[in-house]
């Protein structure tokens, strides 16, 4: 059984790695096993004319192998990676025979999943993700519009006949699913554009052209900080929905031009779609969703890739003749795009990772911070000694630096007194306040840190050590897993706040079944603790007053339903709560709600107890003026001084005659009144209280994308360690391509860079998707060592073999780093205003050697973009 | 979370109807659009809608509400909708029936209608997730709710979550499906308890069953029981209430699920020295309002006064050297930096006062301590930049010191020395004399010039 057999081995690696490295530097990721048979590919073709086709389900493909009479599933990954390069090489590696046996029961099913029980006539791609209960299975296909070319309109029916023909077994999987009318929904005019990169990120700069909160010296982590800020905007649904990029993702069936002719396209989707049987165990099965869904990113940029080597196979198999040796070179060539596929979700899965990253490990606990600091200097002094005059640890650190910018922001000098003493770092209290006020993805955030997205140009970047002594190759690693920084993600448990279930009172009242309790019973007996609450018990769980359970009790027991008219919702219930600092919510009532106002201030009496109005009962004013200032508004400079003027307690009359809110236009709401945001008259309802129990996450990219000394050669991995750079070589050009054409990052990427450092040869060199050709058995262009950085790390070194402490040591450093930030403010602004500058009037003028000038570029454009241009 | 939540049905007379949609409004951001006007491109992306098809057409809502039954309504028409607040980050939570702003109303008509009738379910019960950068995307989860008086004995129903930002939709599956499938459970099991008491009363399959199927009556037989509303199939007096407080929270709860811990470095002298004067000045205000019954104490260095008054002003460093010309600027910087009392005299105060916030700049924060403009000589240990009104006379022991520089600001003469003619109306205005009695060392000075 080749993969359990291929598991076995790694896994055995990494075991060994486990005992034999010093201090146990890696750990296995997963908590189960995967096997590679547990991803399959369905592609699926649904047709106007024709109806649906399965053209590839990986369940249905047999290998015909005389000699090893191996399963397909299984020996599909080893035989497709010799499929290519073996068909040209010895007769040993003859390409293996598939195929098609019976069609598996549930493909049309799967179908009716993938398209919908309605066409859709949008062209674009579309994203759907099922979860299937029996068997455990998650499915995540992308459905396309099909661009057909216009020499050969049949494509991929051609296909269909020879497949048809092989095996009569094998019917047409046509669904004899009456189709309703296609929906119509047109794509928008914007989507004609052939944007390159650059293009689009010209155009998502001037979409997002909004003025920034606080520009530049303001706010501390500046580059960070605006990226985030330019993410929640991109992605606000306040704009409505605004196609960012790329809405017209087709599946090309044509290798030709002419396709791109809307008129030449029909009705006609593909669906790619990969599905994951889950594991039974109901832990594993969690643990592999948990990463599934937090590393979906990648998952669809995978997905991408294989759909790419999906179109190449339909087109190269046209050119084919004869039929069966077409469906063959189709079969042998998406196998072995699944088997990529598979092999790198495996890795992706299992593959060992750095268990204590210095940097996140420093960020996240800061206890062990003197022991972190003292191995790290203690690895860093190791791998000097042992480089010697190579230079290697100053160029490595210098490409690192250079591309993995999001250093930079962590030694941007804070606008706020630290609380703790200096040579502890704080945390960014902007970025608190944004991350709440305007929600973005920190995953996201997180993924672009790592990759080192915060320049101009964007770039992306990721580093590969290559060495056979793998404690060699791990320890630079270690020491690389400081430079390489990104925001530390914590997981916030949410106690579910849970409302639905009424009154229990209520149906019993209405029925006169002796079976059930009776209405005096029911306050004791809640059903279950999750659904006792109703309205009133809400208010008891956010608000752990006393005076709150007198009012509940008031409340639900009273035993009269005619107390509790149809119309309870519009006794109207005011109440506006301040979240203390604590995240508490303090919330008082007078102990007599029905019938009377009260109102119960209370911040008054303790500051950590604020103020809360609560009306409940019959109107006695119709207007409530109710206002509020917000506590965090001094604080963090978030404004947030409104008045609300609350319509209060009236009855539906009233609301009838007086508030057309929702009537039937907007436009109708009477002038005086402020439109929308400002004034409108709502009920107001306490917002539930969030208890937040905060744990460290586990399934964040911090974590995941730090690997270790891998097995394989691994494209995702922010850093990782190999032993050999062969299938380096094989992969590194293809996979920098597929970055530029398909980030995982979900923005336009320029430029898509990879840092390899060969511990052996001790040379460092950076591989670009711009420069395509290099000299022969290299992998890129050799690293200028920077100065600058040559002196930080000598003194560093120094100061630690003067016995001075590991953490005064990493202090220096830091201190270091953040001078070459403010040699990046120096060099910014000498520039502002310029168009062309030498480089020998920057060494004059700043005293700048152009050995650190990339360095210095690098840095200045996370925060002066305009540098990028003026020093390219 | 930057997204909305609805709840959605599918009627047996009227096909999938949004019920009752939250949204989360974010607080402006410093510069927001003005009330009223539009955000740049919605009225082309409004336009773009008109042409959407049959089916998903956008209705207003005066249409859509002339064929409403009681099933797909939520709120009276009258209702105002309800609004929590986030007091913390002034986030509001809405809840009405429909979106309020229009962008948004197609997007969940385009939500609610695909995730009851286009998306296939396994089961028709559970989550999916679906959607295109046009459109948005959706966390959809469908689920029965009981009916005694339903065809099916049952209803269909589905809970969309809809966001632009599909990554953070997906990552957020786990914890959408954990809790969306209590909020579900919670209603279904509210319904199961009303079904069956109703089922108690008057068991519907025996009526069903018993009545005589007459295709002509069927239909209108049906169409009062249709309407039910959810709140009447869960006998739930406040469940809008209650729905609007539990996708607010979901809102909430979904977008702080997982926070940044991002560091900075340490804060600069400057933001120390800053900060730590700013206290001092706190304090001592208080100590001035506690003794003299908040009577304001004048603030010791008012930097900022002027900046706003009209006339010639100095904009930057690079100004201030293209005006004096290099080699004055660089004796004027050196003495700056030695630390020794700059005094610039002259008529303007605006003037002398943007000259000297350009020269600080040179400085740390720490060692500046200025007198803007002042009609009497202040001592070097005062101040170490001085403003004098023209006629002010100098100590002879500060003007024949070498630890001093005075520059003198003088109503320019016509056929001024200076070649260069900037835009502004400085040169044209004033001459400067720099005079100090320190002969500097010529260090390497082209250095400097270089640059600026």
């Amino acid at each position: 059984m080749a993969p359990t057999l291929l598991q076995k081995l790694f896994s055995k690696k990494v075991c060994s790695s486990n005992n034999d490295c010093a201090g146990g530097l890696e750990q296995r990721w997963a908590l189960a096993e995967f096997e590679l048979a547990q991803i399959r590919l369905i592609v699926y073709q649904d047709c106007e004319r024709r109806g649906r086709q399965v053209l590839f389900d990986s369940k249905a493909i047999r290998k015909l192998d005389a000699v090893r009479p191996h399963n397909t599933e299984e020996t599909g990954k080893r035989q497709s990676a010799t499929c290519d390069t073996g068909s040209q090489t010895g007769p040993k590696d003859i390409p293996p025979t598939y195929q098609y046996t019976r069609p598996a029961s549930d493909v049309n099913m799967l179908g009716e999943m993938m398209f919908g029980s309605v066409a859709m006539s949008y062209k674009g791609s579309t994203l759907k993700i099922h979860h299937i209960r029996s068997p455990p299975q998650l499915m995540v296909s992308k459905v396309f519009s099909a661009r057909v070319g216009c020499s050969n309109a049949g494509s991929t029916s051609t296909l269909q006949d020879s497949l048809d023909s092989i095996s009569q077994t094998c019917p047409s999987y046509s669904s004899s699913i009456a189709h309703s009318m296609p929906v119509d929904m047109p794509g928008r005019g914007r989507s004609e554009d052939g944007d390159s990169g650059i293009a689009r990120s010209a155009s998502l700069s001037s979409l997002l052209a909004t003025p920034l909160p606080s520009p530049g010296s303001s706010t501390s982590s500046g580059s960070s900080y605006q990226r985030r800020w330019l993410r929640s905007q991109a992605t606000s649904l306040q704009h409505g929905p605004v196609p960012r990029w790329s809405t017209e993702e087709m599946f090309n069936l044509s290798d030709d031009s002419c396709g791109s002719n809307p008129a030449l396209v029909r009705r006609k989707k593909i669906a790619v779609s990969i599905i994951f049987s889950l594991p039974e165990k109901e832990e594993e099965n969690k643990a592999f969703q948990e990463f599934f869904f937090s590393h979906f990113p990648l998952f669809e940029s995978h997905m991408n890739k294989l759909k790419t080597a999906i179109e190449r196979a339909m087109i190269l198999c046209r050119r084919i003749a004869e039929s069966s040796q077409r469906v063959q070179v189709y079969l042998c060539r998406v196998m072995e795009a699944l088997g990529d596929f598979r092999m790198t979700i495996w890795n992706l899965y299992m593959a060992p990772r750095i268990s204590e990253p210095v940097w996140l490990t420093m960020v996240s606990q800061s206890a062990k911070r003197s022991a972190l600091c003292q191995r790290f200097l203690k690895e860093m002094s190791h791998l000097m000694d042992h480089s010697g005059k190579s230079q290697f640890l100053p160029a490595l650190l210098t490409a690192v630096l250079m591309y993995h910018l999001a250093w930079v922001p962590t030694v941007m000098p804070s606008n706020h007194l630290p609380i703790k003493p200096i040579c502890e770092k704080h945390s960014s209290h902007s970025l608190d306040l944004l991350a709440k006020s305007h929600p973005y993805n920190p995953l996201w955030a997180q993924l672009g840190d790592l990759y080192g997205v915060l320049g101009c140009p964007v770039r992306v970047c990721r580093t590969v050590v290559v060495g056979r002594r793998r404690e060699l190759v791990q320890r630079v690693l270690y020491i690389l897993s400081y430079f390489i920084r990104c925001s530390d993600l914590q997981e916030s448990d949410c106690k579910t706040y849970d409302i639905i279930s009424p009154n229990p009172c209520t149906p019993q009242d209405h029925t006169d079944n002796p079976a059930k309790p009776t209405p005096s019973e029911v306050p004791e007996t809640p059903p279950c603790p999750e659904q006792t609450s109703d309205l009133a018990t809400t208010l008891t769980q956010a608000v752990p007053a006393p005076d709150q359970n007198k009012l509940l009790v008031s409340l639900s027991e009273n035993p009269d339903p005619t107390s509790f008219p149809e119309s309870t919702n519009d006794s109207l219930l005011s109440l506006s709560t301040q979240d203390s600092e604590t995240g508490l919510d303090c919330l008082s009532a007078g102990p007599d709600p029905v019938g009377t106002e009260t109102e119960f201030d209370s911040s008054n009496q303790s500051p950590l107890l604020h103020r809360a109005h609560f009306l409940i009962g019959c109107p006695q004013e119709q207007e409530e003026e109710v206002h509020f200032k917000g506590h965090t508004a001094a604080s963090g400079g978030l404004c947030l001084d409104k008045k609300w003027s609350l319509r209060g307690l009236m009855d539906m009359q009233q609301n009838e005659s007086l508030d057309s809110a929702l009537g039937d236009s907007d436009a109708e709401e009477t002038p005086t009144r402020q439109p929308f945001v400002a004034t409108e008259k709502h009920y107001e309802l306490p917002l539930p209280s969030c208890e937040m129990n905060i744990k460290p996450s586990v399934n964040h990219f911090g974590r995941s994308l730090l690997g270790g000394y891998c097995p394989q050669y691994m494209p995702d991995f922010v850093l990782h360690g190999i032993s050999s750079d062969q299938r380096l070589k094989q992969c590194l050009m293809a996979d920098l391509e597929h970055t530029v054409l398909h980030p995982a990052l979900d923005e336009p990427v320029a430029e898509a860079v990879c840092i390899v450092a060969d511990t052996d040869r001790l040379c460092v060199q950076v591989a670009t998707s711009q420069r395509r050709v290099c000299e022969a058995g290299r992998l890129g262009r050799d690293v200028l060592v920077s100065g600058l950085v040559c002196n930080i790390l000598t003194s560093v070194i120094q100061l630690h073999k003067l016995n001075l402490s590991a953490e005064f040591c990493v202090m220096h450093l830091e201190d270091r780093l953040q001078e070459l930030y403010f040699k990046s403010c120096t060099l910014a602004e000498y520039l502002r205003g310029q168009t062309r500058v030498h480089v020998r009037e920057l060494g004059l003028a700043l005293g700048i050697e152009s050995s650190d000038l990339p360095l210095l570029a690098a840095v200045a454009s996370t925060h002066s973009p305009y540098v990028a241009q003026i020093l390219l | 979370m930057n997204a909305l939540v609805a709840l959605c049905h599918f009627c047996e007379l009227h096909g999938p109807r949004t019920l009752f949609c939250t949204e989360a409004l974010h607080p402006p951001s410093p510069s927001p659009p003005q009330p009223g006007q539009s955000i740049p491109g919605d009225r082309d992306r409004d336009g773009d809608r008109e042409g959407e098809g049959l089916t998903m057409r956008a209705h207003n809502s005066a249409t859509q509400r002339a064929d409403m039954c009681e099933g797909c309504r939520s709120l009276p028409a009258s209702h105002p909708g309800f609004v929590s607040v986030d007091s913390e980050t002034g986030i509001r939570f809405l809840s009405h029936q429909h979106p309020r702003q229009p962008q948004l109303f197609s997007v969940v008509r385009q939500a609610c209608v695909r995730s009851l009738s286009c998306e296939v379910c396994p089961g028709r019960e559970g989550p999916i997730f679906f959607g295109d950068e046009q459109h948005g995307f959706v966390f959809s989860h469908t689920f029965f709710i009981k009916d005694s008086l339903a065809r099916g004995f049952q209803r269909w129903y589905s809970i969309v979550m809809v966001a632009m930002d599909r990554i953070y939709l997906i990552n957020s599956w786990p914890f959408l499906l954990r809790h969306l499938r209590l909020t579900i459970q919670s209603l279904q099991s509210t319904a199961l308890k009303v079904f069956d008491s109703e089922q108690c009363v008057c068991p519907q399959r025996a009526v069903r069953m018993n009545s005589a199927f007459s295709p002509a009556v069927f239909p209108h037989q049906r169409s009062g029981n249709a309407a039910r509303s959810l709140s009447s199939l869960t006998q739930h007096p406040n469940l809008w209430e209650s729905l609007h407080s539990s996708f607010s929270w979901l809102l909430k709860a979904c977008g702080s699920r997982l926070t940044e811990k991002l560091l900075e470095g340490a804060p600069t002298e400057d933001t120390l020295v800053l900060i730590e004067r700013q206290t001092e000045q706190e304090e001592e205000r208080s100590v001035w309002e506690g003794a003299e019954g908040g009577r304001s104490t004048p603030p010791p260095f008012d930097d900022s006064r002027g900046e706003d008054l009209p006339g010639p002003k100095f904009k930057s460093l690079r100004h201030l050297r293209q005006v004096l010309g290099a080699s004055e600027f660089r004796q004027l910087a050196w003495h700056v930096l030695m630390g020794n009392q700059v005094i610039w005299r002259g008529g303007s105060p605006v003037l002398i006062q943007s000259a000297f916030s350009m020269l600080k700049a040179l400085l740390p924060v720490g060692c500046v301590r200025s007198v803007p403009y002042s009609s009497t000589y202040e001592e070097a240990y005062r101040c170490n930049f001085l403003g004098l009104s023209p006629d002010v006379p100098i100590p002879t022991h500060v003007s024949s010191s070498e630890f001093c520089v005075l520059v003198d600001v003088m109503s320019a003469e016509k056929g001024s020395l200076y070649p260069v003619v900037c835009d502004d109306d400085i040169l044209s205005t004033y001459q400067f004399s720099i005079t100090s009695a320190s002969t500097q060392p010529t260090d390497r000075g082209t250095r400097a010039s270089v640059s600026l």
